[in-house]
């Protein structure tokens, strides 16, 4: 994949693609050659949001890369799954992992996506964290592109790691502080405004771009507010420039 | 299983779980209040007027968005017994079924205010105002068991009532 195009983009494309309801009751199964270069951390987002398409689940082979990650954080026993070599499938798609550019869902439905040198949104939040991107891969990026920057005056940006250990890793590894430093309000891990629960709750009229998983009316707040769903990277950039933006550096 | 006669509420596509009911209102287990914010952001109107036995029609992938059960309850709480759309969001399907909220996949023509009569057995839905019948597949005995007890757990603690 090209420089800050990731799992997220992969995903936001295919939504687009199939439709928000285009994997009802189905499974969505990746595989394919570009795997080798799509670490755990992006098909963990990948898988996340195959939920966003109606998919009951989204699955990967189990390589190399799947079997340390599970060695390192599984618990219990755990057996290895893969697909048949005569499985059938209801629809086959395929991309090329190195044509994907920047992508960004548009509101109020994540197959509402465009490639973000398409857009022209100013924003008021920016928002980096949850289940679907809060991991410390996510933060490494956001913290390379916001290092010696700073974000907008016009802009809150709030860093939320995914899960204890992710913060107390960041905190270890400098990345924090150098949100902290770059203006940006870092929180514990929580869920916080991804569903308009707490803490970056939308004002009306405010836009919101965000590295969660839904956009819908009133997601993260007033039901005249707006979430544009995008990458760490994407989301990072923005929160710089004011507006949405894919990161210099990436090719769009 | 009974026959239901209620007024239709008409939605689009893509009705959402955030929709039906916004996260800021699940705040405690106790869900007595629920019904009371059903749509408050899309249809705020709609909780004070929805009736006992009502029903929503709406059209593709009803339910999208969260596997968070409020949104089934919350529509019963504020009177809506069955849900007839087109397709269902697998995500907010079964969740309606253990709450014991009826979800019938099947393309109807009504507008708001109609009359719809849904009789689950022979899988019949008829529109009293326009005169028109549709047809759905008959659910399968143990899902028409669930929901004559009232939902998953209203059954299980039947059951457990029993053995004890």
């Amino acid at each position: 994949m090209r420089k800050y195009v990731s799992g997220k983009d992969l995903i936001i494309k295919l939504i687009t693609d199939i439709g928000v309801d285009g994997a009802n009751y189905k499974t969505l199964e990746f595989g394919g050659k570009g795997l080798a270069n799509l670490p755990v951390s992006d098909r963990l987002t990948v898988a996340n949001m195959a939920i966003e398409a109606g998919g009951k689940a989204g699955i990967f082979p189990a390589d190399s890369e799947t079997l340390h990650f599970v060695r390192k954080f599984a618990k219990g026993k755990w057996e290895k799954v893969d697909p048949d070599a005569e499985a059938s499938y209801i629809d086959v798609r395929e991309y090329s992992l190195e044509d994907l550019v920047p992508m960004v869902a548009m509101p109020h439905l994540p197959e509402n996506g465009r490639p973000v040198s398409e857009v022209d949104v100013e924003i008021d939040q920016a928002f980096l964290g949850s289940c679907t991107n809060g991991r410390i891969e996510d933060l490494r990026i956001a913290a390379e592109i916001i290092k010696g920057k700073k974000v907008a005056p016009s802009v809150r940006m709030i860093v939320v790691p995914a899960s204890s250990l992710i913060f107390r890793q960041a905190d270890e590894e400098g990345l924090l502080a150098i949100f902290a430093k770059a203006g940006a309000f870092v929180s514990g891990p929580t869920c916080a405004a991804c569903l308009g629960g707490h803490m970056g709750v939308l004002a009306k009229g405010e836009r919101c771009v965000s590295t969660t998983n839904r956009n819908f009316v009133g997601r993260m707040g007033h039901k005249d507010s707006e979430v544009y769903l995008a990458s760490p990277a994407v989301v990072t950039a923005s929160a710089i420039e004011g507006r949405i933006v894919a990161p210099k550096g990436a090719s769009a | 299983m009974k026959t239901l006669r209620g007024n239709v509420w008409r939605f689009g596509d893509h009705v959402d779980t955030d929709q039906i009911i916004p996260a800021e209102r699940l705040t405690s287990d106790n869900n007595e209040k629920l019904g009371s914010y059903l749509f408050e952001k899309a249809r705020p109107d709609m909780s004070a007027k929805v009736r006992k036995g009502d029903i929503i029609v709406a059209g593709r992938n009803f339910g999208c968005g969260s596997s968070r059960e409020h949104a089934p309850r919350a529509l019963l709480q504020a009177g809506i017994v069955a849900v007839v759309a087109e397709s269902f969001a697998r995500i907010f399907y079964r969740n309606a079924i253990n709450v014991g909220l009826l979800p019938v996949e099947c393309k109807v023509q009504a507008d708001e205010g109609d009359v719809l009569i849904i009789d689950v057995d022979k899988g019949k839905i008829i529109n009293e105002t326009k005169g028109t019948e549709n047809e759905f597949s008959p659910f399968p005995p143990f899902v028409q068991e669930l929901m004559e007890k009232g939902g998953l757990m209203a059954k299980i603690k039947e059951e457990k009532r029993c053995t004890e």
